[in-house]
């Protein structure tokens, strides 16, 4: 079994890769992994939550987007924030982020197809959600 | 040390515009301050445009992310979103040497060279008449002094236009900085609309600016790098360093950093100043005729209330509330994008019900140099959809700040406790349910206007009281003054010799930021304090 500094290293490269769609460079891990012992924890993710999406990578989209309506404060997406700010601030991965000015008809299609994307996925994550025993972040 | 005319606590904005006032005048002056600085590592970000450092810069993610990658907002606190990373020596030290506990208020203090002015969102806002009321000084005592500071300082902004009308404009303003083309179409939406919208109380225009557009006292041009939030590159935003610089050329002024003042004991030839020295933790007195207290509005609270023993004796606190509003700027949709702007506010507006009320200042913004990943965490989407639906929003998305007036009340206080030999300050900060609704209402009516300049307001997030960084009314200045108040001229009643020259002094605040309107009061206490030791 590998140890902890292995599996957030390999908990990184499964982030970085999901947040930007496409395999990410070399250093995206590595940076991730020193910026979650920085400030969150040494270890990988061990919440029921987040542990599942790191187990079954098919499952992460799906608990990302419960997450974000119900638990947005989950350990789940304080680590996806983190690999989006280690991406975000990689020269090879800028261009994912930087603002796309799109034509309207562009851009109505895209939102449409997002927000269709994100209805699904949290059509089936909300219920894998509670049934992994995730629950509702309490208000602030 | 010979004693100096005039030594000053702090070196924030308002400590530097009193010692520019007297040491012009010939006093000698000394500033004492803890002056933690920026690490002198060279500078780290690149000068060249914001787009190109990020598809070019490998080291990038030191600035943006800090060393320690700090700049990532993680937990709840989301007060002091412009202290990024380069910036974050403003608040280094201060929850230490300055110990504070607080109820109900998330506010910032700063032991920095510069103080919480090292990270000023540079935007000056002069007050009106009205902005007076319940002080014993008016707008035309503080008239040549607003320009005095403006001519220091350096400030741009667009003459005769809206804001011109009911904002003083001063003379020797410098030409505006380019707006960015969200805002550049949002104000061409409002120009086309400007009588119905002045009739429903909105006046908008170009922002002004505490930054040089062109050289002035050896500073600027803006490069128009998009990179305010980061560094200081030409040196056009103001920082109160570049008036400290200028202080150092001049004989009669000294900077002593890396002491902690304590309190303040009068006598009959002046004042006695109790120090920590940092390097080595000793105590030690130093004298000065006078003193001035500029360590802003809790920190001179502290050394004064420590001064007279004044322990669990609570004195009013205000606090502007601030909330920000997303919002869609479909007059901006499909504009072309370049490169060259700045990231403070775009613009500036006033919203005033026609039928009377409070003045609500509006500071307009695009979001774009402070990265999007920030933003992801804001909004409910999985993060590839979250990220895709931002980029697309991006280009249109503007922010607007809204500012509220804010008065004491028996629920806004602070007081200075006794704890194992030491002290330290506790804050209380509640507004009343009417104040809430009142603000949510006069929120609820620039969302409407902003609907009808075809805007979208999305959501509003109020960051908690305290977190405008704006406080005020700890020494408020009275024509009567009691024990703890000061006069018209910054003397504090109870400690002869001492003069506060902070935001401390303004009983209440106005919606119009109070950084400039600060700086313009201490340097006519300066200027007083200046003659009365000729």
């Amino acid at each position: 079994m590998p140890d902890a500094p292995d599996q957030l290293i390999a908990e990184g490269r499964l982030l970085t890769r999901y947040v930007l769609g496409r395999t990410p460079p070399d250093d995206a891990a590595s940076r991730y992994a020193a910026a979650v012992r920085a400030r969150l924890d040494s270890k990988p993710l061990h919440d029921p939550i987040g542990a599942a999406a790191v187990r079954r990578p098919l499952m992460l989209p799906l608990l990302d987007a419960a997450c974000g309506v119900v638990a947005p404060s989950s350990p789940l997406r304080a680590r996806l924030l983190v690999a989006a700010a280690v991406t975000e601030t990689l020269p090879q991965c800028a261009h994912e982020y930087l603002p796309r000015p799109m034509p309207r008809a562009t851009l109505l299609l895209s939102l449409l197809a997002a927000g269709t994307t994100a209805a699904l996925k949290l059509v089936v994550g909300l219920p894998l959600y509670f049934l992994l025993g995730g629950r509702r972040d309490r208000p602030a | 040390m010979t004693a100096p005319d005039v030594a000053i606590i702090g070196s924030g904005a308002s400590a530097v515009a009193a010692a520019w006032a007297l040491a012009s005048a010939g006093r000698s002056v000394r500033i004492l301050d803890v002056g933690v600085d920026a690490p002198h590592d060279g500078p780290l970000v690149p000068m060249t445009d914001w787009a190109r450092i990020r598809r070019t810069d490998p080291h990038q993610h030191r600035y943006f992310l800090g060393d320690s990658y700090e700049g990532i907002p993680l937990g709840s606190a989301r007060v002091g979103s412009q202290v990024t990373p380069p910036r974050r020596f403003v608040t280094r030290d201060a929850a230490t040497l300055l110990p504070r506990t607080d109820d109900g208020f998330v506010g910032l203090e700063s032991v920095a060279l510069g103080g919480l002015a090292a990270a000023w969102g540079a935007a000056i806002s002069p007050w009106s008449e009205q902005d007076f009321r319940g002080l014993p000084i008016s707008l035309s005592d503080l008239l040549p002094h607003y320009d005095a500071i403006a001519e220091l300082i350096g400030v741009c902004g667009e003459p005769g236009d809206d804001l011109s009308a009911i904002m003083h404009d001063p003379p020797g303003m410098m030409p505006p900085l380019d707006t960015d083309p969200a805002s550049t179409a949002l104000l061409a939406r409002y120009h086309a609309h400007r009588t119905d919208l002045h009739r429903r109380g909105l006046r908008l225009g170009r922002a002004r600016l505490a930054v040089c557009s062109r050289v002035h006292r050896g500073r600027g041009p803006h490069p128009h790098l998009d990179l305010d939030f980061w560094c200081d590159h030409g040196d056009a935003v103001y920082r109160p360093r570049f008036t400290l610089r200028e202080l150092l050329a001049l004989p009669n002024f000294e900077y002593v950093p890396g002491v902690l003042v304590r309190a303040l004991h009068p006598d009959a030839s002046g004042v006695r100043i109790s120090l920590r020295r940092l390097s080595d933790n000793t105590s030690e007195d130093t004298r000065a005729r006078r003193v001035v207290l500029a360590a802003g509005a809790l920190g001179s609270a502290r050394i004064a209330l420590r001064s007279l023993g004044a322990f669990a004796t609570p004195v009013p606190l205000v606090s502007n509330t601030s909330t920000y509003h997303a919002l869609l700027n479909f007059p901006a949709l499909g504009a072309p994008q370049h490169e060259h702007r700045h990231s403070l506010t775009q613009l500036t507006g006033f919203f005033t019900p026609p039928e009377g009320g409070p003045e609500m200042q509006l500071q307009v913004y695009s979001y774009r140099s402070l990265l999007t990943f920030k933003l992801l965490r804001e909004q409910p989407l999985a993060f590839p959809e979250g990220k895709s639906v931002l980029r697309s929003l991006l280009p249109f998305l503007s922010l607007v700040g809204m500012h509220h007036e804010d008065h004491p009340s028996p629920d806004k206080l602070c007081e200075l406790r006794e704890q194992a030999g030491s002290d330290l300050l506790h804050v209380r900060y509640r507004t009343s349910p009417r104040e809430d609704a009142d603000q949510l209402a006069a929120e609820r009516r620039a969302r409407a206007l902003f609907r009808s300049l075809s805007c979208l307001p999305l959501r509003r997030v109020h960051l908690g009281h305290g977190a405008s960084i704006h406080y005020a009314a700890t020494l408020s200045m009275s024509a009567r003054p009691g024990s703890l108040n000061t006069s018209p001229d910054g003397s504090l009643a109870a400690l002869p010799g001492v003069f506060a020259a902070d935001s401390s002094v303004f009983p209440r605040l106005p919606a119009r930021g109070v950084t400039f309107t600060m700086m313009a009061n201490a340097h006519r206490i300066g200027a007083l304090l200046a003659s009365s030791l000729a």
